[in-house]
């Protein structure tokens, strides 16, 4: 499904001392099938965004349309919160999963198979549905979050610092969902891990105080973080590979590879 | 400062999370603690702070055992806990008022707390949250708040369990340049993470795996170690350093102070 953003304003406390203008007339576009990244510091908006096109919140002025309908949560689009582990509170794993469906008026046998096959497609042994949700590890709760989102069937999904806390393998696992779903479900992406974002991103958004500093695809984006102050907003390889070329050394800052970039940085000490 | 001595946890009898450990963190020390999900990190802080009590063995901060509940609050006061999950720790409505709670309790006089509120504040680069709802917060908002909430009190000594996992790498580096500030200053520090760039200014590592104890030593031998495993990440400038044939650095500052020193043949 794709997503049309207008002139989306959002304002918490209106007209009182607290005020805060969350979003300032966002224009978006997000195509149906991609993964959009979505970047920006601490009170940028960027969970207010995600909360309003999750349909939680009604934004105060401009709209936000997904083919064309009004947000519906658990309908048409679906989120998987910040932290989404300590929301479980079932005896098992599956009833914890099951709680969702169950209430979208799914019978006991569509809920059974939907779980089953999500869990399937989220790489995760069946074993664990009849284990307490307080005996498994956070890396595999996430991923059985993940999978309960994904079970509702939506048609976007909003993903809020989804590897916050994960191990290595969990992140990577993470990671392997996205890119075998994407195509098929529109995945709004929030990190704070930019060498994650760019990875999985089709194109990419910075927001800053409520308004969009840059949109536009990966190659784009690392051009536009390199020209703003300290490459704050380049992954670290990227920062180290952009101060070296700053310093003359003949290196792509653009690389994505470890290995790339030790081969670049050897061939120019061994010209010097 | 703290001490653990051959502590054994588990929430279900037959799976222990930690098995028999030994741990200890000296005034002013400042330990990293790396692991997988699941190998008892956050099992870890609980029990320092007392959180938890352990099935056998003992814990020390400060020489007080958490076993002795009556000095709690003590332990309490020399080591406060910055939780990974940002809305576990919240005691106020506003940002203010939650600063405000601990620092009553320690009966300090009013205009020193409110001294010491602004001080934080600022050093964190928050001051506008000051008067916000912690509700209309943001993930990564309400973990700074989580840490100005902590470093208000002063206390001798810090647990940290991945407290910016929701930050942006601007605030995330005023943190970290504070947290380092601090420990020069004498604070102990206890970090846990699965960020190794978050851990360069650590004196000592140690890896935890399921039961026990995978790795420790200095933060230079246990990343030399983890980069020959290659299971964990380390960090990037570290990695490049070592694949170059250089001695291993820790920071971008010192991977290209090195090179550019290579380059110019000196």
């Amino acid at each position: 499904m794709s997503i049309e953003i207008r002139h989306l304003t959002h304002i918490y406390d209106a007209d009182t001392l607290e005020e805060i203008k969350a979003l300032d007339k966002i224009d978006l576009t997000i195509k149906k099938g991609n993964v959009f990244g979505l970047v920006g510091g601490i009170g940028s908006g960027k969970s207010t965004l995600a909360s309003l096109i999750a349909g939680l919140e009604k934004p105060t002025g401009g709209s936000i349309t997904i083919d064309g309908e009004p947000p519906c949560p658990g309908k048409n689009v679906g989120i998987l919160f910040q932290q989404p582990e300590d929301f479980f509170f079932e005896k098992t794993l599956f009833r914890d999963m099951a709680f969702g469906l169950l209430h979208s008026g799914l019978t006991e046998d569509e809920v059974n198979k939907r779980i089953h096959s999500t869990l399937d497609l989220a790489g995760l042994d069946r074993k664990i549905l009849d284990q307490s949700p307080f005996h498994l590890n956070r890396g595999t709760l996430r991923l059985a979050a993940f999978a309960s989102v994904l079970a509702m069937r939506p048609g976007v999904i909003i993903l809020d610092e989804p590897t916050a806390s994960l191990d290595s393998q969990s992140r990577k696992r993470l990671v392997d969902i996205i890119k075998r779903i994407s195509g098929a479900i529109t995945i709004i992406y929030i990190s704070h891990r930019l060498q994650e974002v760019i990875e999985v991103s089709d194109s990419l958004a910075v927001l800053d105080k409520g308004n969009i500093t840059f949109t536009g695809t990966r190659p784009g984006y690392l051009d536009w973080a390199a020209g703003q102050d300290g490459g704050g907003y380049l992954p670290i390889l990227n920062q180290i590979m952009y101060r070296l070329h700053k310093l003359d050394f003949d290196v792509d800052f653009k690389v994505t590879k470890l290995e790339d970039a030790v081969g670049q940085i050897q061939r120019t000490l061994e010209k010097s | 400062m703290i001490e653990l001595e051959d502590v054994t946890f588990s929430y279900s009898p037959a799976d222990p999370v930690l098995d028999g450990i030994n741990v200890r963190v000296g005034k002013g020390e400042y330990l990293g603690v790396m692991g997988d999900n699941g190998s008892g990190k956050s099992t870890l802080a609980r029990l320092i702070t007392g959180l938890l009590l352990p099935q056998k063995g003992t814990i020390r901060v400060n020489g007080i055992s958490t076993g002795d509940r009556r000095r709690l609050l003590e332990i309490h006061r020399s080591a406060g806990m910055v939780f990974q999950n940002p809305d576990a720790q919240a005691i106020g409505e506003t940002v203010e008022e939650d600063l405000v709670f601990g620092l009553e309790n320690l009966g300090l006089p009013v205009p020193e707390i409110y001294t010491r509120i602004e001080k934080y504040l600022d050093l964190l680069g928050i001051r506008e949250l000051r008067y916000r709802n912690i509700r209309t917060l943001s993930g990564g908002q309400k973990q700074l708040v989580n840490l100005a909430a902590v470093m208000v009190m002063e206390p001798e000594c810090i647990i940290l369990d991945e407290p910016v996992s929701m930050v942006d790498a601007r605030h995330r580096k005023i943190i970290f340049e504070h947290i380092a500030r601090l420990n020069r200053e004498g604070t102990a520090i206890v970090h846990i993470t699965h960020d190794p760039e978050e851990l360069t200014r650590c004196h000592r590592l140690i890896v935890l795996s399921r039961s026990g104890i995978i790795h420790q030593g200095t933060t230079h031998e246990v990343f030399n170690q983890l980069l020959d495993e290659e299971k964990m990440d380390i960090p990037v400038p570290f990695a490049i350093s070592r694949a170059l044939g250089l001695t291993p650095v820790l920071t971008t500052d010192a991977l290209l102070e090195e090179l550019c020193r290579l380059r110019s043949g000196t």
